[in-house]
Parts: C-alpha cells; sequence; structure tokens
C-alpha cells in the first residue's frame, strides 16, 4: 500500500493517521482538516486516486518533488508522484529509475540530458537536499522518434538509424554520378566529413558507461550503509534507522535535528569508527571548538 | 606485381604483430595496477589506492573504509600474496567494443565459515581504456564484505 506497512490489526499506519483498507477510508479525521475544508476529513488521498499518492495521511501529493530514503530494507522515493515508482511483487511501492534520468533513450544515447555524473538528476547522495529528477530529464518512450527528412538527408546527422539511410542515398547517387574519378573524391570527402561524428558517437558511449558507473557505485555503497547500520546490533526504531543510515551515507540530518550530541549522530558515528570510515565535524562542530581555542 | 603483394602482406604481419603487442601491453598495465592497489593495501597507504582508483575523491570515505577492512583481513585474504599470482583479466560481454571493460575478480571464502553459510566475498577490480588502465574504474570494490570473516553467530531466528 504505497510503501507503507500493514500493521498487525489490519490497518496501514501512515505517520499522521492509520488507514483502514475494506472501508477505503482512514480511521481519523485529517489533521489539516480545517485547511482543506472542501474535503471529506475521511478521503484517502483526497479521493483522487490514480493522481499520486497518499502523503503520510496528510493529502495527496502529485507535484513532481521527491527524495531518496530509506525504509526497511529498501532504498525508496518519499514524497514523489506515482510516475517515478513502481509496485514490488510484495505490493510496497519502490523507486524506479527511468534511463532517461540518466540520459539514455530507446533512440540513442543523448548526452545533453541531465546527467547524474554532473550532479542534475538521479540518485544523490546528499538524500535529504534532493528534489527528484529534473522535470526536462529525457524520458525513454515506448516508440522511437520518427527520423524527419532533414535528418535523412544530412550527412553529418547524428541521429541513430538515419546512418544506414543515408548510406544507401549515396550508393544512389553514387550510381548516378557514374564515373570512377568523382566516385574516388566523393569516396574521400565522405571519410573526412565522418570522422568528427565517430570521435563524437564514442566519447557518447564513454560518457553513457561513466553515467553507468557512477550510478553503479552510489547505489552500491547507499546499500553498504544500510548494511553496516544492520549489522551494527544497535538497537534502534525504524525511523532512527532510516536517519541514521542516511548520516552514515553522506552525513545529512534531518531538519532541526540537535547537531551536536544527538542520538543519531552517537549511533552514526559509533558505526563510521568501528568499520574504519571517516567521521568528519559538522560545521556547527567546526565552529564550537573554533570558539573554545584561542 | 610481386614485390607489392611481398609488401602488402609484410605489412599485414606487421599490423598483427602490432594489436598483439598492444594487447599484450595493456594486460602488462593492468597486472602492474592490480600488484601496485595490493602494495597500497598491504601498506595501509590510502593516498596511493586515491590515486588508483578513478574520480575517488568523489567517495573518500568508502575509498577509506575498503581500506580499512582489506588491511585488517589482509592475512586472510591475501596470505603469502598468493593473489599476485597468477592475474587472470577477464572481458566484459557488453554488446559495443567501445564499452568493452576489463576486470580482474577474486572469489574468497570465509574460513570460520565451513558450510558456507555466508557468501564469499567478491573482490573486483574493473578497468576501462577511455580512463587508462592505470586507474581502477569501478569505485565499489568489495561485494559481501559486511560480516565477512567474523565469528558466525546463531541465532533461533536464523
Amino acid at each position: 500500500m504505497q510503501g507503507q506497512e500493514l500493521q498487525e490489526t489490519g490497518f496501514y499506519q501512515y505517520k499522521w493517521r492509520h488507514y483502514i483498507p475494506d472501508v477505503g477510508r482512514f480511521f481519523t479525521v485529517d489533521p489539516l482538516a480545517s485547511k482543506y475544508s472542501y474535503n471529506s476529513t475521511y478521503a484517502f488521498q483526497e479521493n483522487k486516486l490514480g493522481l499520486g499518492v497518499e502523503l503520510e495521511g496528510l493529502e495527496l501529493l502529485e507535484n513532481k518533488t521527491g527524495f531518496f530514503a530509506i525504509r526497511g530494507n529498501e532504498m525508496m522515493v518519499k514524497r514523489a508522484p506515482l510516475t517515478q515508482t513502481y509496485v514490488g511483487t510484495d505490493g510496497n511501492r519502490y523507486a524506479s529509475f527511468k534511463p532517461g534520468d540518466i540520459g539514455l533513450t530507446t533512440s540513442g544515447y543523448n548526452p545533453s540530458a541531465p546527467r547524474i555524473t554532473t550532479g542534475t538528476t538521479g540518485l544523490k547522495l546528499e538524500s535529504y537536499k534532493y528534489t527528484g529528477p529534473t522535470p526536462d530529464a529525457a524520458q525513454m518512450q515506448d516508440s522511437p522518434d520518427a527520423i524527419s527528412n532533414k535528418d535523412r538527408q544530412s550527412f553529418t546527422t547524428t541521429k541513430r538509424g538515419s546512418e544506414m539511410w543515408n548510406l544507401k542515398q549515396r550508393s544512389i547517387d553514387r550510381s548516378i554520378t557514374g564515373h570512377d574519378g568523382v566516385v574516388e573524391l566523393f569516396k574521400q570527402i565522405n571519410l573526412l566529413i565522418n570522422i568528427p561524428d565517430a570521435i563524437k558517437s564514442t566519447s557518447d558511449y564513454v560518457q553513457a558507461s561513466k553515467d553507468v558507473n557512477a550510478i553503479n557505485r552510489q547505489a552500491i555503497q547507499m546499500d553498504q550503509a544500510i548494511q553496516y547500520v544492520d549489522s551494527s546490533g544497535i538497537e534502534m526504531n525504524q525511523q532512527m534507522r532510516n536517519d541514521v543510515v542516511n548520516f552514515v551515507i553522506d552525513g545529512t540530518l534531518p531538519p532541526g535535528t540537535d547537531t551536536q550530541n544527538g542520538l543519531i549522530i552517537q549511533n552514526g558515528t559509533s558505526i563510521l569508527r568501528s568499520n574504519g570510515l571517516p567521521v568528519r565535524e559538522t560545521e556547527e562542530q567546526k565552529k564550537a571548538n573554533s570558539k573554545i581555542l584561542p | 606485381m610481386k614485390t607489392i603483394k611481398y609488401i602488402s602482406i609484410l605489412l599485414i604481419l606487421l599490423s598483427i604483430s602490432c594489436c598483439v603487442k598492444q594487447q599484450e601491453n595493456d594486460e602488462e598495465q593492468i597486472k602492474k595496477t592490480v600488484k601496485e592497489y595490493w602494495k597500497a593495501v598491504k601498506e595501509n597507504n590510502l593516498q596511493k589506492c586515491m590515486n588508483l582508483i578513478y574520480e575517488s575523491e568523489e567517495f573518500e570515505g568508502a575509498v577509506q573504509g575498503e581500506l580499512y577492512f582489506l588491511h585488517k583481513n589482509y592475512n586472510k585474504i591475501n596470505p603469502n600474496d598468493i593473489l599476485l599470482k597468477n592475474i587472470t583479466i577477464k572481458d566484459t560481454t557488453i554488446m559495443f567494443s567501445e564499452n568493452k571493460q576489463k576486470y580482474v575478480q577474486y572469489f574468497i571464502k570465509d574460513k570460520n565459515d565451513p558450510n558456507s553459510l555466508k557468501k564469499p566475498l567478491i573482490i573486483t577490480l574493473t578497468f576501462y581504456k577511455p580512463i587508462g588502465y592505470d586507474k581502477i574504474y569501478n569505485g565499489a570494490l568489495l561485494q559481501n564484505h559486511i560480516g565477512w570473516g567474523k565469528e558466525l553467530k546463531l541465532t533461533p531466528n536464523n
């Protein structure tokens, strides 16, 4: 049920309210009922199913913002629209990465799309600061773009699929031209024109490979952070565990946390130390320490 | 005409030998990098490890964590530098030749775990020609390392 856990009571526990799946309604009145007077106070997801997800028992979330967080044993998108998640075999909702997030489309690699290696889209380590894939990111399409005539007739096209067409066109041109000398000259010209294209396409492959490598590395490191926390043997509730995992990944803390000696920092630091991972001072600690020193 | 034939055959042979030599050079370079990495691990030299891994400045903490694990368990993982003998380099199976990578992979069984209840430790070093064979391409070298080498504690739940 939208990534929430089914309780023994038969209800789904959202952060603010309990949901009764049999009735399709919430158990208690909406805490934001006064703000949304047009809505039924017990309605699930503002009665607009299919438009988004229920945000922790408060309201429908349909805007395109989301960040990565840890829930249970999985990494998932919190505050994300339905289009960025999918339902797993266990019925939970998980984050899905579109090939478009790293610049891949069905018509080939798009090097100018927002990319994970430049930090413009995709999975990011700064879990609390991530605001979701950018709206202009390339998307995976069901069908490839039709190649326009302009692309087909251009010899320097970079569109995949149109190169062969150009070759055919050239062979027709050649048969029309007919003179050996002209054909030879033509071949040379073609070669010269195509060299920059060949170089460009190689660099695209390299860039795509770097993108995939970066996404793979970050996913493995997030997975390892979860394992470090789970194997530490420290008793934590689910929320604390998730916060500690995020702290172990990149030192981020939920907004408003005590940055001096909170439990998240205590647990996180001890996990980092016992696994030989470096512990950095937070900005506040640096300031505090510099005040003590003369 | 004959001389042209001979010259062309000679050229073909030369180019083949050049290719073979290039491949040998590549493998030599990869082996050198692998050996340097293990040496850096043995010496617990973080800076050297950082220099050997591609874009390691982006994830210094992870490199440090892996070095800590490998150095601590060095005698279990690489007793008498056994992993440095017979380094096997494999090619990845990828459709496009531009994205072919080479890798060296080790599977290491835990000696505390004779019944194979745990997954073996997997160490993978990937190399990618466009960035150079003197750098390790993948950032996360270890798999299944968390809890590896520790005494197995069986609880009724397991």
